[in-house]
């Protein structure tokens, strides 16, 4: 009985091997009818907006999820050459130089841009009659002592980006010192977006002890679509100056079996349509000059004009000495 | 002395000792029969504790025992399976009973090995109990039982199950022990004869 | 110690569970050892004075942990295991339920109530996980100690204090050691709890190992302290090995007997489990809160959307991730208990089939991607890789929870099966695989709870379209919106109503 149970397992190997395509790379595409989308698992975009793609090229789209943007990159780079998928979605204006350094993609162009911006909550503030701050300095004032949670930067994108906020608007000699200040002002640190947002946060449903939150410029949009009851204005609203710019790539993969159908998969992602469909099932703005807003997100959602940008290289060069520098200040 | 009051133990609504009274003088050995199943084992099981009682009372030397929980009422068992301890050696086993009451080593390793004297086992002084035959578990269950002082000791059927020849050794033993102890014993058997044999009095249980 | 009679055959039965091992684990782990393992990497980081603080953290936290978890966890099995009262089954799946939640579900609902961060908060989050390990390991051995020892016990002077610990200690010590080595190993690769309510100054090995790996890419540096841990965790194996005792003794069997006296201890069962669950089960109820209360305000909307609708913030369906989940628990299952069972009756030496214990999941994600990426074992993106991976995770639990149950089996019974002219093969067929059948359940609900809750390993695999629930819960909480968060806290809730279900039956 257990030996059957065995030799059924290696049957299963053997099919199942069998099945798998062969690894050969060809310059033309393999097998016409689907190309692979690899991508975080927050990647959630509207249903069905892939149908006018199969029915313009006859290939159906598979998005593969796995993990967040992190893990998503350094598995892609585990297994540069040989890739899971076509077209990578998920790459950031941080991640980008680790990617080139290891010539992931034969391609990339912008996709879709956002911003890293604290959020704050309206009602603490106006309850207490306090006003909210309106500038990084603020932050680190005795007026707004104990009231701000921030991500580690080494393991979350948001925290990262804000972080890299700091460094640009305060120049690469003066971000510790403004640090420095800050955790003297309690600022507290939590170790992702959903430990920040949704349980230290007081401005969400955790209703935590923190009216300030480091996240996402489409963040008080998010809250008025997926409110509870229905709301007209968001219980939420973001200081514009501390803004981050945060530009999202998509490129094809170096390796890919399908390299003509993922040139097609990416024009359609940077088209119109895909591109219209952006803001309110991924909270992302569009880079298509094109593409309208909803008039949720042109009421709510924040995207500065002049954000805070740190070039991509840069990011690469200092980014580590710059997370220890971050740590032996915090820590 | 042990004196057994009024004593009732009933299960589920069915009654198992119905109304037992009887008196054991100090020393003596009182045997009670009855087939098997009729509760013997239940009544050992009341009056050392393990089984509540529905009322009756318990008294050694005129103290009531019977609210007190089993390990403060000094009433050595031998049940029919033996129960040796497995991780524990003979000796081990014997002077667990000590060990308890705190008895410091010399006077453990002294008692413990008059004990095995007295049941004739000296040389399986640290042999593992599951080694032991049939007979020689039995003998070892009642030095455990003796070794600390009780002063009343129950015995369940400690000769059934034995072949013939290791009976009647056990018997012979175990009517000599009870003779030169001086702890109050009740024993519980089907058997007539080994109850003549082994004690005083004897009284069969009645059916419920 | 007895010695199963198909033990002579121990190198047959031992292939399947070998093969699959080394297939799934071995291989995947010593090419990621081999690719990425620099010995200078090593020293460096053997020499890091705040590395050795980040091992010294993860080792007293977890001594801690394992500690504070026996002292809930023992008296408590020991009342579910020798007495049988109304509730006591519920009892066993609410204390189980935990185990299979996602990290920031437990450490949410702790911070609510305990509404501070510290290591007092994590040790709390430690023993609501790890309660229902010793519940299903020392459980069964529990109830097999044979209760008139313990009359004899007091027969001859011992309180119940001394009883246990003269006379049953003894007789569970293996299981009570093995289970105790299985928490301090949860505890000590704790990641998620740990990094909520410690705080960012608070990291474990294991933490790092992801970070260097995922956040900076130092592949080398990750490798290193996952040899680092792995020593740790081997050494921890070799000292409880050398004091478990070789139980030369076989177990006498009895059946569990509800205590019918002892009128001072009637009530001290209900009261220990009350307590445990009240320990226990009080960050459960703060998840439930949580998809229940929104802005002060109740409401059933975010259970009536897991059940009928479909949620934006997830690519697929609720229906579907839950169907997801439970076909992979069985999946898992299915392929992890007879392995297990293969392990059990051959009494081989534990050390290969420990391994997944001792390395980090992150090492193993890591060899899992770059040994079955190219064909023809390209499977790291086949959906039926996951639940093989959930059965290689699950098989070190699933093995330890059916060793008691097989050593039960008394010699004497298939001895008497074979004179009466049964082969072994139908001797194990007829007489010792029904007496099995309870803990073969169990067994199967405790893969089945492992494959639930996995996390860590298969976080790096890649699915498409097929969610688990605490990728799921993951991916709603990780959203603004109140609505969004309300559904996580319901499926979280519903895997805990779920759990609770099929625990207090197995």
């Amino acid at each position: 009985m257990k030996k059957s149970r065995a030799l059924a397992a290696s049957l299963l190997v053997v099919v199942a091997s069998a099945c798998s395509s062969s690894a050969a790379n060809t310059s033309s595409d393999a097998t016409p009818k689907e190309v692979t989308l690899l991508t975080y698992d927050a990647f959630t975009p509207q249903d069905k907006i892939f149908d006018a793609f199969t029915a313009a090229t006859g290939a159906k789209v598979k998005v593969v999820t796995g993990g967040d943007s992190g893990v998503l990159i350094s598995k892609a780079i585990l297994t540069a050459g040989t890739p899971e998928g076509d077209v990578l979605w998920g790459l950031d204006n941080t991640l980008l130089s680790r990617a080139q350094k290891a010539k992931l993609l034969t391609s990339y162009e912008p996709v879709d841009f956002g911003d890293i911006c604290v959020n704050y909550d309206k009602q603490w503030f106006t309850s207490r009659s306090v006003a909210p701050p309106t500038s990084l300095e603020d932050l680190a004032l005795p007026t707004y002592k104990n009231l701000l949670t921030v991500q580690d930067p080494v393991a979350s994108s948001p925290g990262l980006g804000f972080l890299l906020g700091t460094i640009t608007h305060f120049g690469a000699d003066k971000w510790q010192n403004y640090w420095k200040l800050l955790k003297a002002n309690g600022v507290h640190v939590s170790p992702d977006w959903t430990t920040a947002y949704t349980i230290d946060f007081s401005g969400s449903s955790g209703k935590g002890k923190y009216p300030l939150v480091v996240s996402y410029g489409s963040s008080p949009p998010a809250e008025v679509l997926y409110s509870e009851k229905p709301i007209d204005t968001p219980p939420t609203a973001v200081i514009e100056s501390t803004c981050f710019r945060q530009t999202e790539y998509v490129g094809a993969l170096r390796g890919s079996r399908n390299p003509n159908l993922a040139a097609l998969l990416i024009s359609y992602l940077l088209d119109v349509p895909f591109q219209e469909s952006m803001p309110l099932s991924l909270f992302v703005f569009p880079v298509n000059k094109k593409a309208t807003l909803p008039e949720l997100f042109s009421k709510f959602a924040v995207a500065p004009k002049t954000p805070l940008t740190l070039d991509p290289s840069e990011i690469e060069k200092n980014r580590d000495s710059w997370l220890s520098t971050w740590r032996n200040i915090i820590l | 002395m042990l004196n057994v009051s009024n004593l009732s133990v009933a299960f589920n609504n069915r009654v198992i000792v119905d109304n037992l009274s009887f008196t054991v003088p100090t020393g003596e050995t009182l045997a009670i029969t009855g087939p098997s199943g009729i509760g013997k084992t239940t009544l050992l099981h009341a009056i050392c504790g393990i089984i509540r009682t529905t009322h009756g009372t318990i008294h050694i030397d005129n103290v009531d025992i019977s609210a007190l929980p089993t390990h403060k009422r000094g009433i050595g068992l031998v049940s029919q399976t033996g129960d040796l301890f497995p991780t524990m050696t003979v000796s081990q086993n014997i002077e667990f009973g000590l060990r308890i009451a705190k008895i410091s080593k010399t006077d453990r390793t002294s008692r413990v090995s008059e004990l095995l004297e007295m049941v004739n086992l000296a040389h399986l002084a640290h042999r593992n109990v599951a080694e032991l035959s049939g007979g020689e578990a039995r003998r070892i269950a009642l030095a455990r039982a003796l070794a600390p002082r009780p002063q009343v000791l129950l015995l369940d059927e400690p000769l059934s199950g034995l072949d013939q020849e290791t009976h009647k050794s056990l018997m012979s033993d175990l009517a000599r022990v009870l003779k030169q102890t001086t702890t109050t014993a009740l024993l519980v058997t089907h058997d007539q004869i080994e109850a003549d044999f082994l004690a005083n009095m004897t009284f069969v249980l009645p059916r419920t | 110690m007895e010695k199963h009679h198909l033990v002579s055959k121990t190198k047959v039965i031992l292939i399947a569970p070998v093969v699959f091992l080394s297939v799934f684990f071995v291989v995947p782990v010593a090419n990621a050892l081999l690719r990425f393992f620099r010995f200078s990497e090593f020293s460096n980081v053997l020499g890091n004075q705040s590395l050795r603080g980040v091992a010294w953290f993860s080792l007293w936290q977890a001594i801690l942990s394992t500690l504070a978890t026996l002292a809930i966890g023992l008296p408590v099995t020991w009342a579910l295991s020798r007495f049988t009262f109304r509730g006591s089954r519920i009892a066993r799946g609410i204390l189980t339920a935990p185990f299979v939640l996602p990290a920031v579900v437990v450490a949410a609902g702790v911070l609510a109530i305990s509404d501070s961060r510290g290591v007092a908060p994590i040790i709390w989050a430690h023993v609501v996980f790890n309660v229902s390990v010793i519940l299903r390991i020392v459980g069964p051995r529990w109830t097999m100690v044979n209760l008139r020892l313990e009359h004899a016990a007091a027969t001859l002077g011992a309180r119940p204090s001394r009883t246990f610990t003269l006379v049953v200690l003894p007789q569970i010590s293996d299981a009570v050691i093995s289970a105790a080595t299985l928490v301090f190993i949860y505890c000590f690769t704790s990641f998620g709890v740990i990094a909520i309510l410690g705080g960012v100054s608070r990291r474990t090995l294991e933490s790092e190992i992801c970070t260097q790996a995922v956040r900076l890419g130092n592949t080398a540096t990750a490798t290193a302290l996952a040899v680092v841990q792995a020593i740790i965790i081997g050494a921890v194996f070799f000292i409880t090995r050398r004091s478990s005792r070789s139980q030369s003794t076989s177990l006498q069997v009895s059946s569990v007997q509800p205590l019918q006296t002892k009128p001072t201890h009637r009530a001290t069962p209900l009261i220990i489990t009350v307590t445990a669950i009240i320990i226990v089960a009080s960050p459960l109820l703060a998840t439930v809160y949580r998809s229940l209360v929104v802005n002060s305000q109740f409401s059933f909307s975010a259970w009536r959307t897991i059940f009928s609708g479909s949620l934006p913030a997830l690519s697929v369906s609720p229906q579907s991730v839950i169907t997801t989940s439970l076909v992979f628990a069985i999946a898992a299952a299915l392929i992890c208990v007879p392995l297990a069972l293969l392990v059990a009756i051959s009494s081989a030496p534990r050390a290969l089939f420990s391994l997944p214990l001792i390395v980090s999941a992150a090492t193993l994600g890591i060899g899992l991607i770059i040994s079955f990426n190219r064909s023809p074992f390209s499977w790291r993106s086949e959906r039926w890789f996951i639940p093989v991976i959930h059965a290689v995770i699950a098989l070190p639990l699933v093995i330890r929870a059916l060793e008691p149950a097989v050593k039960a089996i008394p010699a004497s019974l298939r001895n008497a099966s074979a004179t009466l002219g049964a082969s072994p093969f139908t001797t194990w067929h007829r007489v010792e695989l029904p007496l099995l059948k309870p803990a073969l359940l169990r067994a199967t609900g405790l893969s089945m709870a492992v494959s639930l809750g996995e996390f860590g390993a298969t976080s790096f695999l890649s699915r498409s379209g097929s969610t688990t629930l605490p990728i799921a819960i993951a991916q709603l909480l990780g959203r603004p919106g109140a609505a969004t968060q309300q559904a996580g806290f319901a499926l979280a809730a519903l895997m805990v109503l779920v759990t609770v279900g099929v625990m207090s039956r197995a």
